[in-house]
């Protein structure tokens, strides 16, 4: 590798010299040896558990004791904490009586974080707790997988939204993680499908290229939004 | 008299005689610390019309209240001196971070005047009450980094220290000091530490501060961490979508950029992903900033080892490098900054510039060459102004004109277009030398005009971003904040630093969502939309008032400009409205005393006063001024004339309106209590500040306004 480990005689090597040693005796405070922390903790008496055997047995058995609907929803929290939807046709693989569960997890008082979105090829359960409504939108797109679709979406979203047009690289990013291939090629049938029609591209004085909805802006405007943010403080910005 | 937050002394240290004194703080303690202090003893110590470089001359470097008792994003320190480079030569303040804040309160100063003139190079050394003047002459004509890194191997482990580099040791007006790892104060100091011989100055402190409700002063950092505070420069939601978090930044590009993937390629141990910061996970707020992937894309990300900062913040905005490319250079390859010397270096190349290993990488290698070299050699940059003088001049033909043959002929020019580092760090050598005629672009730009007879209209060119006639550019001005931001711009003697209105219109958030926090505060019409900008109001000057007083704040309690105040959250359920009695909350907890907004405010507008007067004296001294509005209030032509295509009010443009902003100065006066017609402070206005003895000055130089 070319730029590999540095070769002698590249790099400057600096020898360095031990600290200085001299204190100021005024402030000098008797310095007791610290203690390793293992050590430490391992002197320190037995904490006798705050919960009763009993209490612990009733903990123990609340959790075994736990519905199935209680569980469900434990599943899908766990799963929005990791920034992920719960597809239903994914549950359905798993769960025969998955309506009745649905139905008993809407009424459930325990369970009211758990909530869904209706994207175009399924349902998808999220928690509110982790996970906020305008996330779960993006992310059922992206679940889709309909990149014409998502990209048009959020192009729109983002324009009537902040107001700002969008940037191809934002779709490059957490939590699309598109190609430039998978952009262009988007790109492609947005340009050919009516339904798409209002979303428009036009490429900054740095040559970023950037899409806007007619709905919802002109393009000078779009334009003059997309250069603010290329444009910085000092000078156009590196490309993405 | 126990004093909270307060250390309790300034130092004072004459360099001609020698002698090293200390006094209370108590003395000041109307104008609270920081600039504060430094005003009131430029103001009555230095005659307005003394030299920077002269033996009359002092720099006041003072901390606030809240350094060092934990507050967090409080690892500052001010320094007030006089200017040497722009119009008027009137007081500036300069601000620098890192750790030496802190070293210094804990040794017990809240301050420390430096004046007189020492005959030889000396350092100052400061071990906790035992300070003494020390010969420096080993140190003279070594580089900051060099410096800071003997004076702490002489002295000890624990000492913190900061040093000018060859810059300030030559008289250069655009210089710094530096401290830590790329913490600068700018704004010319560099010299006047220069012209007094002294190097610099070192700290080991190892006493403490008394805070009065130390439960209290905890309940509000964590209330402060927990719910106020976003990424960088407090944007409030994240760069790219979390899943948490109801909104992102619709570009892609805020400063709080941390992000799943994205990370510390170079970090020991291996990659450190940035991962989801949610709100209330006050132990991953360390990694929202992730300002190198800001300021340079992905590629950043390839060099990052980890991040750094000012004590008590925990933002950690300085993103640290380790730069391979720049080995085959001979180059230092570990960098840290997060501003203009780690941003802004491609400047130097006007002919462009070429990649090194990966594409896009080209901005980042060139910037870690000159970062280190700028840091290096203490030069400052006005805030890309020397290096867009230098773009400009070498691409008009004026700098060929300019150099002697001889001269031009030495410099490296094949560096320059071929994108080689070594070029700027040759640049900046000859600057920071004074080698040439080159070296005249360390001058600074109002100077420069002058000495290389460039004329006014250079002030009016769009691209040189000088905001006026006085010498500096532009810093999130109209581009930004409307006829608000250009108002508190055009205030100052040096860049302004104010950050309250770009803080929210950049953080990402949705207009309609900071509207209508911030028109809550100020009034219907305060906020304009992005590009598409109304006539002035009374609320925009209410807003431009609240932004340019409350800089004055952070630089005496003394706090980070860019991180304060807390006018967002990033939390929904606050509405993502922030608190904006923070300030008073901090002061009331560490001080003892029941601190108000208004309380804040009243100090706030009392320093601010005395910026403005002083300005009136110095401009009325230097430029036979009596008119702050004519002969300091000027705006730049281009301001006006940019963007050909547009109207001003249009939807897409920012360009102003001469008529409006005339009303805007207007309004804004009335906001301040000052003179519509001169801009300068009336008596009734300084009498409710305390400043009584400034209006009597005033008259007796009939300044004051009838």
């Amino acid at each position: 590798m070319l730029f590999g480990p540095r070769k002698k005689g590249f790099a400057k090597e600096v020898e360095l010299t031990d600290f200085s040693q001299e204190v100021n005796e005024d402030k000098l405070k008797e310095e007791e040896e610290k203690m390793d922390l293992m050590d430490y903790l391992d002197q320190l008496d037995e904490e006798e558990s705050p919960l009763t055997s009993e209490e612990l047995e009733t903990e123990e058995a609340v959790e075994e004791e736990k519905s199935e609907t209680e569980l469900l929803a434990d599943f899908i929290r766990l799963r929005s904490q990791a920034a992920h939807l719960t597809a239903k046709s994914s549950l359905e693989k798993e769960e025969p009586e998955l309506e009745q569960l649905l139905e008993d997890l809407k009424n459930d008082e325990k369970c009211k974080d758990i909530t869904s979105i209706r994207g175009e090829k399924d349902i998808y359960f999220y928690s509110k707790d982790f996970m906020s409504d305008n996330y779960a939108m993006i992310a059922a797109l992206v679940e889709d997988n309909n990149l014409p679709r998502t990209i048009a979406e959020m192009v729109r979203w983002n324009c009537k939204t902040y107001p700002c047009a969008t940037p191809l690289y934002y779709f490059k990013n957490s939590p699309y993680f598109y190609t430039d291939a998978q952009i262009e090629r988007a790109l492609m049938r947005i340009r050919q499908e009516e339904e798409y029609s209002d979303i428009q591209e036009l490429t900054t004085g740095n040559n970023v290229r950037y899409l806007y909805s007619t709905l919802h802006m002109t393009e000078k405007y779009a334009r003059a939004l997309a250069e603010g943010v290329e444009y910085g403080e000092y000078g156009y910005r590196r490309s993405n | 008299m126990t004093i909270y937050g307060w250390a309790g002394k300034i130092l004072r240290v004459n360099f001609t005689t020698g002698s090293i004194t200390t006094e209370d703080t108590m003395k000041y303690k109307d104008y609270i610390g920081g600039i504060g202090i430094g005003y009131k003893v430029i103001y009555d110590e230095v005659p307005l019309d003394t030299h920077p470089y002269d033996e009359a001359s002092k720099i006041v470097l003072a901390m606030g209240p809240l350094t060092g008792t934990g507050v967090p994003c409080s690892g500052r320190l001010s320094m007030t001196f006089l200017s040497s480079w722009t119009k008027g030569f009137s007081v500036v303040d300069a601000h620098m971070g890192g750790h030496i804040s802190h070293a210094l309160k804990y040794a017990g100063y809240d301050g420390i005047i430096f004046e007189g003139k020492s005959e030889t190079p000396v350092y100052l050394k400061i071990d906790d009450d035992k300070v003494s003047i020390e010969d420096a002459s080993h140190l003279w004509g070594k580089g900051t980094f060099e410096a800071n890194r003997i004076l702490v191997e002489e002295n000890g482990s624990d000492f913190d220290a900061a040093t000018i580099g060859p810059a300030g040791e030559n008289l250069v007006n655009m210089s710094c000091m530096i401290t830590s790892v790329g913490n600068a104060g700018g704004a010319g100091v560099g010299a006047i530490f220069g012209s007094k011989k002294v190097k610099g100055f070192v700290v080991r402190g190892t006493g403490s501060l008394k805070v009065a409700d130390p439960k209290g002063l905890k309940e509000v950092s964590d209330y402060m961490l927990r719910e106020l505070v976003g990424g960088n420069n407090n944007h409030n939601v994240p760069a790219v979508p979390q899943s948490w978090a109801e909104y992102s930044a619709p570009s892609g590009k805020n400063r709080w950029s941390g992000a799943p993937g994205r990370g510390w390629h170079k970090a020991e141990g291996g990659f450190v992903d940035m991962g989801e910061q949610p709100v209330g996970d006050i132990d991953k707020i360390g990694y929202r900033a992730h300002k190198g992937h800001f300021d340079h894309g992905p590629i950043a990300d390839k060099y990052m080892v980890k991040v750094g900062g000012c004590s008590s913040c925990p933002i950690r905005c300085y993103a640290q490098y380790d730069i391979d490319p720049l080995a085959e250079y001979d180059l230092p390859t570990k960098v840290s900054n997060t501003c203009m010397p780690i941003i802004y270096q491609s400047a130097w190349y006007p002919e462009g510039l070429t990649d090194f290993v990966d594409e896009g990488d080209a901005n980042l290698v060139i910037c870690g060459a000159g970062a280190r070299a700028v840091d290096d050699y203490g030069l400052w940059d006005n805030y890309g102004n020397i290096q867009r003088d230098f773009n400009y001049l070498y691409r008009s033909g004026i700098l060929k004109e300019k150099l002697p043959e001889e001269e031009w002929n030495s410099i490296p020019w094949h560096w320059m277009k071929e994108g080689d580092p070594r070029f700027v760090v040759d640049i900046v050598r000859r600057i920071s030398l004074k080698e040439g005629e080159i070296s005249k672009l360390g001058l600074g730009t109002y100077l420069l005009v002058e000495e290389w007879d460039l004329g006014k209209e250079y002030f009016d060119i769009e691209y040189l971003q000088n905001v006026t006639y006085n010498g500096y550019p532009k810093h999130h001005s109209s581009e930004d904040a409307w006829q608000s931001g250009l108002l508190y711009n055009i205030m100052y003697n040096r860049d302004c630093m104010v950050h309250h209105i770009t803080n929210f219109v950049q953080s990402g958030s949705p207009y309609e969502l900071y509207k209508k926090i911030l028109e809550e505060e100020f009034g219907e019409g305060a906020v304009d939309k992005p590009k598409h900008y109304t006539p002035m109001n009374r609320a925009k000057a209410r807003l431009a008032k609240w932004a340019f007083i409350g800089k004055q704040w952070h630089d005496m309690a003394t706090l980070c400009n860019w991180m304060y105040p807390m006018t967002l959250s990033p939390s929904k359920e606050r509405g993502y409205k922030g608190d904006l009695e923070l300030d008073a909350k901090y002061m009331t907890a560490v001080t003892g005393e029941n601190w108000t907004r208004e309380d804040v405010d009243l100090v706030s507008e009392r320093v601010t006063n005395m910026l403005r007067v002083i300005t009136a004296i110095s401009f009325h001294i230097h430029e036979g001024s009596t008119n702050l509005r004519e002969d300091h209030d000027t705006i730049a032509a281009w301001v006006f004339d940019k963007e050909p295509d547009f109207e001003p009010f249009e939807a897409g443009t920012v360009k102003m309106d001469r008529e409006d902003m005339e009303v805007a100065k207007t309004m804004f006066y009335e906001e301040m209590g000052w003179d519509v017609k001169t801009g300068i402070p009336t008596r009734e206005t300084l009498e409710r500040l305390g400043l009584g003895y400034m209006a009597d000055d005033l008259e007796a130089r009939g300044l004051l306004p009838a």
